[in-house]
This record gives C-alpha cells, structure tokens and sequence, in this order.
C-alpha cells in the first residue's frame, strides 16, 4: 500500500511540475572593431588642434584648452596600448626657434566619461610624463581589452596635455604635432 | 478491493492533476533558436529567431491564466555576456487564447517576469514569439552567446 502511495504521489508531482518548458537561444557574433576616435573636454570632435597658452620662461601649465579625450574601441578581446609620441617638435619656424624635446607634457585625468564617474578598468598614467619623438603609453587596457566596461560603448581616456618652458626660452609662437596611436 | 479502489484514485487524480503541457521550440525546428550577427548591428526578428509555444490544458487548470518568461545569464566568451535588455520578444502570433499580452517589443528579463494572460476557456493555444537582439555594440567581442528562454504558466 506505502508503495502505491509513493508511486501515485510521484506520478502526481512529476505531472503537477509539467507547467514550464524551455528553450535554448545561441547568438553567433562577428565582426572587427579598433578605432580611435578624438574628442575635446566637451565631448565634441576634436578639431584637430588645441591651445597651452601663453607662459613665461620657466613656468609650467596643464591648461584645460590642453584636454583631449581618446575614444578607444577595440572588440579583439586583447590588451591594447595608448601611445602618445611628439612627430614634429615645438618650433617657431619664423624666428627659427625650437623648444627641447620633453618641453610637451602628458598626463591621464582621473575623470571619465563612463556612466556614474566609474574609474577606468586598465591601466592610466596619471603622473605626469615627458611627450618625447618615441612613442609612449599613456593606458594599458585590461587583458581582455576593457571588454565589457563602459557599458560597452568604448574606452574614453582623458588625456591633459602641458608644457614646461625653459628659463631662457626666448618668446615666440610655438607649434608642433602629436600623435595618438591606439595599438595591440 | 480496498487498495484497488485507492491506486485507482491516485491515479485518477494524476491525471486529474495533469491537464496542462506547455512545448516551446525553435520554429525552425531542433533545440536551439539560432542565429548570426555582427558588430554594431542588431538581429531584427525573423523566421530563424521565431519560437513556438504551444499551451494545453483542461479542467481546473483553465484557472492557470498567467504567462512567465525569464532568461538565464548570457554565458559568453570568457564570461561574457550580451547586454541586459538588448534581447527582447513580440506576439507575432496567437491563436486567439491570450486576453492580455504587449503588442510592442519587450525585454527579456534574468528575473522571471509575468508576459502574457491566458483567457479563461482556450484549451489549446499556440503562440509565435518573435526575437530581437536590438543592438550588438561595436566593442562586443566576437563569438558565441548563449541563453536560455524559460516558460512558465501558473
């Protein structure tokens, strides 16, 4: 009799339980991703050029016309590199003047552009550095390529660029170029 | 006689108890909804990501009315997943049973989550539930994703 009850309360909860099913769902995704977008402190594109200032000999500034944000987008799943290197150093063509190289500083702002102020997931130098005429990292992403961070919608690195003029510097108009490379 | 007269209750109350089957698959038949996309895109609907529910039930299980879906975790490359709320399902089509349900696009949810309501007489009814993966963002990493879709009536 204890059998037939067991066997019959089985039965019902095998049956009673059959009130859901299920079905598997499989996403295949591909396609390549690496790009490196520049933006100002505002979020707009940048426009190719930005302004340290006036300084006198022998002063140093990180102005806020220097910030430049580099959008990085990678779907690899491998670390990738910031670099910043100097390809045309601070001159004064018409008075035929030159700064040293290491006069153009870089360093990483702490401040992101992420969703609720989240710090960066790799790696950023926020000391600051010495933009030299080899490249130089500025952010080392995570091992998988900060996949995943930002929502996925990318790495945004604020970079605030300076310059440190040399006591004796005579005065004059000085321009030159950067470059951002974004790499594996 | 006694015990013949209780297995035969238990018995009948079994299958008194056993008036309800639901059967969800793929519409393109085998186990597995599948399909492809790419970067910066989306999967919009179709055929090849269409599922088949079908609901029977009788009797006191008229008054299970109640619809549940729920996803599980996205299981990816490395413990990646594909966005919360990107995969979402419509009514393409119902075979008149459903007194209630959204008639535009809604998001899958890792909590089970009420869908649709059931009217009170339809005994066999059949659904087609569309899928849309809204938006694959360009710095998701390539590979295969998978999930699972749960259906519950209660």
């Amino acid at each position: 009799m204890r059998k037939i009850i067991l066997l019959g309360m089985l039965l019902i909860g095998l049956l009673a339980a059959n009130n859901f099913d299920s079905v598997n769902l499989a996403v295949n995704v591909v396609g390549n991703t690496f790009t490196l977008e520049l933006q100002d402190a505002s979020a707009f594109p940048a426009a190719g050029a930005f302004d340290l200032g006036s300084l006198a000999p022998g002063s140093k500034d990180f102005p806020v016309t220097g910030v430049i944000v580099a959008g990085c987008k990678s779907n690899s799943g491998r670390q990738w590199y910031l670099q910043v290197e100097q390809t045309e150093p601070l001159s004064d063509p018409a008075k035929g003047l030159t700064l040293p190289e290491g006069s153009l500083l870089v360093r990483g702002l702490l401040s992101t552009r992420s969703p609720n102020g989240k710090n960066l997931p790799g790696n950023l130098v926020a000391a600051e550095q010495k933009v030299l005429s080899r490249p130089s990292i500025v952010y080392s992403s995570t091992a998988r390529g900060d996949a995943g961070f930002n929502n996925y919608e990318g790495t945004y690195v604020p970079l605030n660029f300076g310059v440190k003029i040399p006591g004796a510097m005579p005065e004059g108009n000085y321009s030159g170029r950067v470059l951002l490379t974004l790499t594996e | 006689m006694l015990k013949k007269i209780f297995f035969f209750l238990i018995v009948l109350t079994a299958f008194l108890s056993a008036l309800l089957t639901i059967d969800v698959q793929p519409k393109k038949g085998g186990n597995t909804v599948h399909f492809d996309t790419a970067v910066g895109s989306g999967f919009y609907g179709d055929d090849t990501g269409s599922i088949i529910l079908v609901i029977d039930r009788d009797g006191s299980d008229l008054n299970k009315k109640n619809v549940y879906l729920k996803m599980d975790y996205w299981a990816g490359p490395d413990n990646l997943s594909l966005q919360n709320g990107s995969l979402q399902w419509k009514v393409y089509y119902q075979s008149g049973g459903l007194a209630a349900y959204p008639r535009d696009w809604t998001a899958y949810s890792v909590r089970e989550t009420p869908a649709f309501e059931l009217n009170d007489t339809a005994q066999h009814i059949e659904i087609e539930l569309g899928t849309l993966l809204k938006y694959v963002p360009v710095v998701q990493p390539n590979g295969h994703y998978e999930t699972r879709i749960e259906v519950r009536v209660d």
